[in-house]
């Protein structure tokens, strides 16, 4: 290929400095047109016209005494221009580092000027006519050069950027590959979620499944007891691992795989030809190159770690891989923890039932209908805030007298199971101890009696009030384990409200209390209330929470007693004043008994 | 080439080219109008196109005058090509450069 003629300029002009500026000026505006801009134009011009000066000043004169002409030639270059000043002197020699002369001098600045301002300059003597040389280098071709390696270097870039994401469109293929796979797989498990009967055998065929896509060999998956920090195997892929339970917090097993990766909720992945595994760690019975381990958390639960192997394998495992085993691991603790619920469900049903049941027995231990007698009524009532409770009442009336009665209240500390059998073993003794139907003190002593042992073993007590009333003698006997006072009124009202509470501890708190027992004269028209401290504990959301009381108590006590009602009227007011301090919330159990005089 | 004076002061200004062509004129020129009482010579090179060594040379010849007198010289307002030619040759040093 023919090279691409470069362009010149050539101009010749007379010896004296006024004749050179014109040509001087049209070299300028050649080297605008090659580019150079107008600093780059400045320098060119000082440079030459410099050049010029000199040929001026130092040239010949012929014999006729006339001068030769000066040239100037103009080269350009694809990556510079030169330009070449002939003159007709007696030349000198180029400086190679010209210095500057003293501030004061007013020539000798010219070639130092030169060399400043040019990339290259030189001095070529012949034997007619001397050359000077001045070069600079094209700007815009070193731009362009720089351009263009900038661009290669781009080209470099982003061809390394194709390849990656090359790589990372194999990837990406892979792992949407290893996705659908699982997805497929979960969806097909999905199915027999309805049906799953068996979740071990449910746990195998899943992680069959996942090591198949994974191209790994082996597994086993180990469920955690976060109480105790130990681990149990829970499935494998060969019934040869003999993985005994494991604490991951004992000093042999801290540096095994397993308890690393739940200790640091992280995973692992062990090439175990680069890093051998502990002698003693569970997961040698692999024998594999590559193991990873991955610990299943569930919200912040740990549920249990998921060990895969791989022996064959040259590369360890993927991203997509890694993230299959993640995903079905997962959805494994998730199914377990389903099954875990709804075992939980049913027997929570399974109690419920029971305690439905409790209630059922626990009531008809309650007195539920009342015996007639002459001039009395008699009401009681357990409200409970739970299935179960640990207050009772009992009205027990004499086998052969119509007019002796035992009044009998009681309240188990707590409440619940517990509390209701206490309650009900409270309420055999009571029953079989008719030989002490007259001496409530007696009766209570022989409560303590039976009682203290069991009680006291579990750290519960009972507080109870029995009252024998005469009603024929008009006549009754108090004795009180810690309860609540006894109150009395009479449709009298001349006659206060009276509370009786005489002295004796709670039941189960010493081996052998004394209880003291009150005689008290039944007036006319007489209204007694026995109760528990779930009813004075009844707190008013009416006045910023505060109880209800037993000056409130007494008080709605007083002011009902001249009513001519029976005792279920009383029950019907008493209910209906807990209602409105309570609402339909009970935080404790409400009993009480009442016995009515008519009239 | 223009002239403007003062009591203290004289300001040339309109000079396109200081070369060898016009650097002789230029000086015997501005010489002949500095009186004893100017104490600044002001040189407007905010029209000059090119300064050679010449023109230097000129240039260090005003600063000597004035210098002779306790005055001074400033050139003001250099185009970028005359301001690279006094800081390559350092004169920028000798000279005060104002801009305004």
């Amino acid at each position: 290929m023919r090279p691409e003629a470069l362009p010149s300029f050539f101009v010749q002009f007379g010896c004296n400095v006024d004749a050179s500026r014109t040509p001087i000026r049209r070299v300028i505006g050649f080297l605008e047109n090659c580019g150079f801009d107008l600093n780059e134009c400045g320098a060119w011009e000082v440079a030459i016209q410099e050049g010029v000066n000199n040929a001026i000043l130092h040239c010949e004169q012929d014999k006729q005494g006339n001068t030769h002409p000066i040239a100037i030639e103009v080269v350009v270059r694809p990556d510079y221009v030169e330009v070449l000043v002939h003159d007709h002197t007696q030349g000198f020699s180029w400086p190679i580092s010209p210095t500057l002369p003293s501030e004061s001098s007013e020539e000798g600045r010219g070639i130092y000027m030169i060399q400043q301002l040019m990339d290259g300059s030189d001095y070529l003597r012949g034997t007619h006519s001397n050359r000077l040389l001045l070069r600079k280098n094209r700007k815009l071709i070193q731009e362009l050069n720089i351009e263009e390696k900038k661009w290669q270097d781009r080209v470099k870039v982003l061809e390394s950027k194709l390849d990656e994401t090359d790589k990372a469109l194999d990837s990406m293929q892979e792992e949407l590959f290893s996705c659908y796979e699982s997805l497929s797989a979960i969806f097909q498990f999905g199915t027999e979620l309805g049906k799953l009967d068996d979740i071990n055998n449910f746990a195998d065929r899943l992680l069959h499944q996942l090591i198949t896509i994974m191209g790994a060999d082996c597994f086993i998956f180990r469920t955690c007891d976060e109480k105790r920090k130990v681990i149990h195997t829970y499935s494998r892929s060969s019934n040869s691992f003999k993985t005994p339970p494991m604490n991951w917090e004992d000093e042999e097993s801290q540096c095994f795989l397993e308890s690393l990766s739940i200790v640091s909720r992280k995973d692992i992945l062990r090439d175990t030809e680069v890093e051998s595994l502990d002698g003693r760690d569970p997961l040698n019975v692999f024998k594999a190159k590559y193991i990873q381990v991955h610990p299943i958390i569930i919200g912040e639960e740990l549920i249990g770690v998921l060990s895969v192997g791989a022996s064959e394998s040259e590369e360890p495992f993927t991203s997509a891989q890694t993230n299959v085993m993640h995903t079905f691991a997962d959805f494994l603790a998730l199914q377990l923890i389903n099954v875990s619920r709804q075992e939980e469900r049913i027997e929570y049903g399974k109690i419920s039932k029971e305690l439905e049941i409790a209630q059922d027995i626990q009531n008809s231990l309650l007195p539920s209908q009342w015996l007639e007698m002459e001039g009395f009524t008699l009401a009681g009532e357990c409200i409970t805030s739970r299935n179960v409770s640990g207050d009772f009442f009992d009205v027990i009336h004499h086998e052969f007298d119509d007019n002796k009665v035992l009044l009998v209240i009681a309240d188990v500390m707590g409440k619940g199971v517990p509390a209701s059998i206490f309650a009900a073993i409270f309420r055999s003794l009571v029953r079989s101890s008719t030989e002490l139907f007259e001496n409530p003190a007696e009766l209570m002593e022989k409560l303590n009696r039976s009682m203290f042992q069991d009680l006291s073993g579990v750290d519960m007590f009972i507080t109870a009030q029995i009252a024998f009333c005469d009603l024929g003698k008009r006549v009754m006997r108090v004795s009180n384990a810690g309860h609540c006072p006894l109150l009395l009124s009479s449709r009298d009202e001349t006659l206060p409200v009276r509370a009786h509470s005489p002295d004796g501890l709670p039941l189960g708190v010493v081996k052998k209390p004394d209880f003291e027992e009150l005689e008290i004269e039944i007036p006319k028209g007489c209204r007694i209330l026995m109760y528990t401290d779930g009813i004075v504990e009844t707190t008013t959301r009416m006045v910023g929470n505060e109880l209800l009381g037993q000056k409130r108590l007494v008080r709605w006590f007083q002011d009902a007693r001249h009513i001519d009602q029976k005792a279920s009227g009383f029950q019907a007011s008493l209910k209906d004043l807990l209602r409105a301090y309570s609402g339909d919330q009970l935080k404790d159990d409400q009993t009480f008994i009442l016995l009515v005089e008519n009239g | 080439m223009e002239f403007e004076s003062t009591s203290d002061s004289i300001v040339i200004k309109g000079i396109k080219e200081l070369t060898a062509a016009n650097a002789g004129s230029v000086k015997e020129d501005v010489r002949s109008r500095i009186r004893p009482e100017h104490e600044v010579l002001v040189i407007d090179m905010s029209d000059v196109r090119i300064l050679d060594s010449s023109g230097l040379g000129t240039l260090i010849s005003l600063h000597k005058v004035m210098c002779q007198q306790n005055g001074l010289v400033r050139i003001k307002n250099p185009t970028p090509i005359v301001e690279q030619v006094l800081e390559l040759t350092r004169l920028h040093r000798l000279l005060e450069i104002t801009r305004q």
